[in-house]
């Protein structure tokens, strides 16, 4: 009989070689199955933090960009349909000849102020732009952002200035 | 269950129990594998906290815009 250090020596069979590469390699896909699930996990958290970070700073602007949207009394009406991709407003200011405009597009939200300053939030790539109406006249706009689950976060913000006469009545 | 001793030579790296080192191995791997599991639970409570929160704060918010009344014309 082999003494034990005898069969040390020895060195592996082809079966033992070949069962500890089938072990190591089982082992070796269960790590990365493991490691690709956490950093999917990881960048989807990162993408969701991004995407709240983003519609929270471009709520604000929002709110502060259209305060600064102020009709004269002698401007039409706006008209903007239930919900569009793309909208252009004039009176920035109370300048006529100053727009705001703010768009979908595939790479973000944009925003742009007067044709020369604008931002583009990436994550924002998804949602519509809809009309706020009160006693048929258009007071502010519901921008509404969709994330990748399928969750609506509507940023609402109003005109600083609205037309007080309405031109229908008056023409 | 009795603990089997390597081989016995005058190399130090090859003095030693065999199982207790694997399970000495193993209970380290589980510390670091529950530390990422606690870290990443934690990150997910968060930014679920923050989803909840910036939602809440834009109901709020509309809210008070949608109960806004107003006059368009002189009464």
């Amino acid at each position: 009989m082999k003494s034990k250090r005898q069969r040390f020596e020895e060195g592996f069979t082809l079966i033992e070689a070949v069962i500890a590469v089938f072990i190591l390699s089982l082992g070796s896909y269960l790590i990365y199955l493991g490691g690709h699930r956490l950093y999917k996990g990881f960048n989807d958290l990162k993408d969701r933090n991004l995407f709240i970070t983003e519609a929270a700073q471009c709520n604000n602007l929002l709110k502060t960009s259209l305060n600064d949207i102020r009709f004269p009394y002698w401007a039409p009406s706006l008209s903007i349909n239930s919900s569009v991709d793309e909208v252009t407003l004039q009176y920035l200011d109370g300048d006529k000849d100053s727009t705001l405009s703010m768009s979908f597009t595939e790479n973000g939200f944009q925003i742009l102020i007067d044709e020369e300053n604008f931002i583009i939030y990436k994550t924002l790539s998804n949602g519509y732009i809809a009309p706020i109406i009160n006693d048929k006249t258009i007071t502010g706009l519901n921008v509404v952002f969709i994330s990748e689950k399928e969750n609506e976060y509507e940023c609402k913000a109003l005109f600083g200035g609205i037309p007080i006469v309405n031109m229908d009545d008056y023409e | 269950m009795k603990l089997r001793k390597r081989d016995q030579k005058n190399n130090k790296y090859t003095e030693g129990y065999v199982l207790l080192e694997a399970l000495i191995s193993i209970i380290i791997l589980s510390i670091f594998m529950s530390s990422i599991a606690g870290l990443y639970s934690s990150m997910t409570k968060n930014t679920i906290k923050a989803e909840t929160a910036f939602a809440e704060y834009l109901n709020t918010y509309n809210e008070n815009i949608d109960s806004r009344k107003f006059l368009f014309y002189e009464e």
